[in-house]
């Protein structure tokens, strides 16, 4: 039973010797007794931070969560069913519970190997400006598949008493070319033996959003009844994206799609589970604009907006202090950090899908990334590179290079005064 | 640099597979394969010495062919399952002008009354017209006769119905259900002045793929009064190697017509088009001022919040916008096993209607299940009503949807 051995998995590494000695509730607040810290040492809070946090139960209250999730939306899949009505968002539970299952798993793995002890505070956030490339799928004979790049950025403000933050993000960019598929229909073949041409296309895309986090106290509960399982924050995160394909360019079948993905009431939380690991999940109603030339229209015809499915994201990122878990001692003049991140994005608008089997059309893709920040000691300014893939319709790797500058309304890189 | 890049990542990702030509190896598994034996299934050398290709109505060129139906010869005899209900032609040609032999064709899923007429350079004869669905015909060849077509050519009612349905999978029994309901109503409706014409499956016949269930359904099939045009559904597309659904059924992508109505039946087993099909979108739905236009594929091209919708949603947006350019009168699904009516989906300003019927027998879950078929009654315009079949036992039937009414 897969549900058991996850279960045991988690509690079997959360239960593990803790890199750290565990450490009494004295930097709990007003020096109150910690439940079972003296009994089970894997509830202590963490050594040397304050205000208490306890990662190992963190950990494991979210993979039971992540369960409840998953079993639930797969239970209104495949026991309700649909005459009841059974729809959105089972699919995203399912998707969402198991992000949570595999954060938790791995990153109780990560804090037994490397630790849970604070990061360095110039952490990895999106770059303030980047840029992305997708690599394309595999092409057959007389067919292609250009590789895509997208400009982006993120520059953010951080509101005073670091109460929190807000990232204006967007992005531009396409397919590097025009992407051909064949038409492999054996009366059609060319006298040369291929196959011609049956799918020509130009694709753009583009995105604008926001994304506000509110940090919320910590503890929010008073100390007395807190479990200290960690700071959480609120997120809004109103986004919306645009693709344009043109379909047979510059030929008399040219035509225009065009789609927009309107989400303007994404919500979401995000849980620091740990000093270095943390879950954020959005969900929110969707919209979309269908358009495009019609044998009617002298243009784009547009159209009013049709409710979609509903959209999602579940995130868990780790953070991997290279220079500060680095043991050898000299002085260094590029400071390094590495995230790594894997998450699941509910949503199909670019045709990625998660399919097992016949279960198709019910997932988006999930991603995986590995992001490395180098910044010279004393920059304002630092580098930022990373690779990764989409999983979904098969493999799609991307690769991103980008600069974090200051955020707005400050002067220096965070974790500096000033 | 920047350049420099690119051409090297995309070297990268090309070079492994660009000497391949598409479905080389086939998976079929794939929708752009299933294109591929899909029309390899519309021709046929047969073993007497003749090229037998299914081709477009209307058309005179045999030099070439249209997956317009499925094309096999056991014992003798070939038989030529037609695709969809309406009109059809077949080309064939002796391989060898001095010994021609002689075809022994069986034509099935034909339109019960559709008169069959054999054509040539020579001259045309009528062969009579089919009884039932199906029409045996022997075609031999003149000497100097390098191509005989034969064609069917069927007879319009001012006034006609066609049923739809789709998700068979586990419940063959209740389908079983549904096709002695709709033996009645072809008795029936034909005295009302509105033939049932056609019935169409919108996929998931079978729930693993296997070549018993197929069989079941196709025997099926063959207790069902008019002729029965499919598409194939997820459940029916696991064998990566055999192509199972293609060559038992034919296409999976193919248009028919039936009077001034035309349906375009689209693969989406992969809750996706293959992209040559998505290519094609604007050719395949292109139809007349006074045609209706009907668009049949097992996924839903619009979802809403049903859970339910294509792994590719860039493409079931495409197909919208090119039903919407064309005014597409109803789209038609299956996948959700329930009987679900979006009458208003905006697109590029049109409106347009899906009506979602995966009501043939597949489980609902947890409640009163809703089987039955929806009837399509067509003249000048299309009336839409659900005709519930249900299990025995159940106590009766369950109220209709409020924007889609039972059938009286």
């Amino acid at each position: 039973m897969p549900g058991v051995a996850t279960v045991a998995t988690a509690l079997a590494l959360t239960l593990a010797a803790p890199a750290s000695a565990p450490v009494e509730p004295a930097s709990a607040p007003d020096g109150a007794p910690f439940w079972g810290c003296s009994s089970n040492p894997w509830s202590c809070c963490l050594a040397g931070h304050a205000p208490c946090v306890r990662p190992k139960p963190a950990r494991l209250l979210l993979s039971a969560l992540g369960m409840v999730s998953a079993a639930a939306g797969a239970a209104m899949l495949l026991v309700a069913g649909e005459r009841l009505g059974s729809r959105d968002p089972a699919g995203l539970m399912v998707g969402a519970g198991g992000i949570s299952v595999a954060g938790a798993i791995f990153g109780a793995f990560a804090g037994l190997t490397m630790g849970d002890a604070p990061g360095s505070p110039d952490r990895i956030r999106p770059p303030t400006l980047g840029a992305d490339m997708g690599f394309g799928r595999p092409a057959v004979l007389d067919e292609n598949h250009p590789p895509s790049l997208a400009l982006r950025w993120a520059p953010t403000f951080t509101f005073p008493h670091n109460q929190g933050r807000i990232r204006f993000f967007g992005n531009f960019g396409g397919l590097l070319g025009e992407e051909v598929d064949v038409d492999p229909r054996p009366q059609n073949q060319t006298d040369a033996g291929t196959f011609p041409p049956g799918r020509v296309e130009r694709r753009f895309t583009g995105a604008l959003g926001l994304d506000m986090a509110v940090y919320l106290p910590y503890p929010v509960l008073d100390p007395a009844r807190s479990k200290f399982l960690g700071a959480a924050e609120i997120r809004y995160k109103p986004e919306v994206q645009f693709r344009r394909h043109v379909f047979h360019p510059g030929s008399a079948e040219e035509h225009v799609v065009s789609r927009t993905m309107v989400l303007p009431l994404t919500v979401g939380m995000r849980w620091n589970v740990a000093p270095r690991q943390r879950f954020t999940f959005y969900i929110g109603p969707r919209w979309d604009f269908i358009s495009g030339t019609t044998e009617d229209s002298l243009g784009v015809a547009r159209g009013k907006a049709v409710v979609g499915p509903i959209y999602g994201e579940a995130w868990y990122d780790v953070d991997v202090p290279i220079t500060m878990m680095s043991k050898v001692a000299r002085r260094r003049r590029v400071e390094v950090n590495g995230l790594l991140t894997f998450g699941y994005v509910h949503s199909r608008f670019d045709g990625l899908g998660f399919n097992i089997s016949g279960a198709i059309g019910f997932a988006g893709p999930i991603q995986m990334a590995w992001t490395m920040r180098f910044r010279p000691v004393g920059a304002r300014w630092a580098a930022q590179l990373g690779v990764g893939t989409w999983i979904g319709n098969g493999v799609s790797p991307f690769a991103t290079l980008g600069v974090a500058l200051p955020d707005l309304g400050r002067k220096t890189p965070p974790g500096e005064k000033g | 640099m920047t350049r420099t890049i690119v051409l090297t990542t995309w070297l990268a990702t090309a070079l492994p597979s660009c000497l391949r030509a598409e479905c080389e190896e086939p998976d079929y598994t794939q929708p752009e394969c299933r294109v591929v034996v899909e029309n390899e299934l519309a021709r046929l050398r047969t073993a007497g010495g003749q090229e037998v290709r299914f081709q477009a109505p209307g058309t005179n060129d045999a030099d070439t062919w249209d997956a317009r139906g499925l094309l096999t010869q056991e014992d003798g005899l070939v038989r030529a399952r037609v695709a969809g209900p309406g009109d059809f032609a077949i080309s064939v040609r002796p391989l060898d002008a001095e010994n021609p032999g002689e075809l022994n064709l069986r034509l099935d899923n034909v339109s019960p009354g559709v008169n069959v007429r054999r054509e040539s350079l020579a001259g045309t004869t009528d062969l009579g017209s089919a009884v039932g669905t199906q029409f045996q015909a022997a075609v031999g060849f003149a000497p100097g006769e390098e191509e005989v077509w034969l064609r069917g050519e069927l007879a319009c009612p001012e006034r006609y119905r066609v049923a739809i349905l789709a998700d068979i999978q586990t419940n063959p029994f209740q389908f079983e259900r549904v096709v002695e309901r709709l033996q009645e109503e072809a008795a029936t409706s034909a005295e009302l002045g509105a033939p049932l014409m056609a019935l169409v499956v919108l996929g998931d016949l079978t729930e693993l793929s296997s070549d018993e269930e197929f069989h079941a359904v196709e025997k099926l099939f063959e207790r069902v009064p008019v002729p029965v045009a499919v598409t194939p559904g997820n459940h029916d597309v696991f064998s990566g190697s055999r192509a199972i659904f293609n060559r038992t059924f034919g296409p999976g992508n193919h248009t028919f017509r039936i009077c001034n109505s035309k349906f375009v039946l689209l693969d989406t087993g992969n809750g996706a088009l293959a992209p040559s099909v998505e290519g094609r979108l604007h050719e395949l739905l292109q139809s007349t001022a006074t045609e209706h236009l009907f668009v049949g594929t097992h996924y839903p091209a619009y979802p809403g919040l049903t859970g339910n919708g294509w792994s590719r949603e860039d493409q079931a947006q495409h197909l919208l916008l090119e039903a919407a350019s064309e005014q597409a009168d109803l789209l038609l699904a299956g996948h959700v096993h329930a009987l679900l009516d979006f009458p208003k989906i905006d697109v590029a300003g049109e409106t347009l209607r899906e009506i979602i019927v995966g009501t043939a027998g597949a489980h609902q879950g947890a409640s009163l299940a809703r089987y039955g078929y929806l009837r399509l009654t067509i003249d000048d315009g299309v009336t839409p009503c659900f005709v519930e079949v249900p299990a025995p036992g159940t106590g009766g039937t369950n109220p209709p949807l409020g924007s889609l009414p039972n059938c009286g």
